[in-house]
């Protein structure tokens, strides 16, 4: 049930961001044709709210990774715990900035350069979080299907089921890991 | 009207009767219990859980055939990473 509140929250963020990106973009074009003082402040005031807008929708995000990966996966595993500690790092910063204090559309773009300046290393942290949280997931599949091979009887098709979770075992490439489960299950399927 | 003097017995019988026809009806309805004949145990029984192998192995399998690497639930959300914001 809380990934699926989750991802409403983060649809419904996702839906008031690109309604603020749009306002944005409206008083951009027009502050860019009038440059008056009057479309300014409206451009100010827009640019305010994307990007309050834009850091509260990856801010919440990076929350739901670190909830996932402390509810699913084993934080006392180092990696693991790297990866947390860094989402935490990330999450911090994202919560000291302050986006309501903003007066001119050059503290706006500065602001919004230091922003987005931090994505790549951001971006790296996520696919981390997302990997050991999928890798976890894939554990327990195949921790759930491994009691079917102990307890079946000697085969040519067991070896066969054997030889694919010992691959699975030894391999870390989720994109590997995957198909060498979904192998192995089937090969279960087809003993008698 | 004159009842003949029996009636007076009978009367409260058949309304005694009727009242406990009417409760004994509203009484819940005992389940049927079903009984399954089941093979005595052999000293090499497997335990029970994976006695219903077929049907549980068929989970898993499910399960793992559900399974996705691009899970939507994990995706990041799309936004702009660069704003492009005019100077005043």
């Amino acid at each position: 049930m809380l990934p699926v509140i989750l991802v409403a929250s983060l649809f419904t963020l996702g839906s008031d961001y690109r309604a603020a990106y749009q306002q944005f973009q409206l008083s951009k074009n027009q502050f860019q044709q009038y440059k008056t003082e009057s479309t300014r402040l409206t451009a100010v005031t827009d640019t305010r709210l994307v990007l309050t807008a834009r850091n509260l929708l990856w801010k919440t995000y990076l929350q739901d990774l670190r909830g996932q990966l402390a509810t699913d996966t084993n934080i006392a595993d180092y990696p693991q715990t790297t990866v947390y500690l860094n989402l935490e790092t990330e999450l911090n910063y994202l919560n000291s900035l302050n986006f309501f204090d903003l007066t001119s559309l050059s503290q706006a773009k500065q602001l919004s350069l230091a922003w987005e300046s931090r994505l790549y290393n951001s971006d790296r942290l996520t696919a981390s979080a997302r990997t050991q949280i999928l890798s976890h997931r894939l554990n327990q599949l195949g921790l759930r299907l491994q009691p079917f091979i102990d307890q079946a009887s000697p085969s040519s098709t067991l070896d066969l089921a054997k030889q694919k979770m010992a691959q699975f075992s030894s391999t870390t490439d989720l994109r590997k890991r995957y198909p060498l489960l979904l192998d192995a299950a089937n090969v279960l399927l087809q003993l008698p | 009207m004159k009842y003949p003097r029996f009636i007076w017995i009978i009367l409260p019988v058949l309304v005694f009767a009727a009242l406990l026809i009417f409760f004994v009806l509203r009484l819940p309805q005992p389940r049927s219990a079903s009984v399954t004949a089941s093979p005595s145990p052999s000293p090499n029984s497997q335990p029970a859980t994976l006695n219903a192998s077929p049907s549980e192995l068929q989970i898993v399998v499910n399960d793992i055939r559900s399974f996705r690497l691009d899970d939507p639930e994990l995706a990041a959300p799309s936004f702009s990473r660069s704003l492009d914001i005019p100077t005043d």
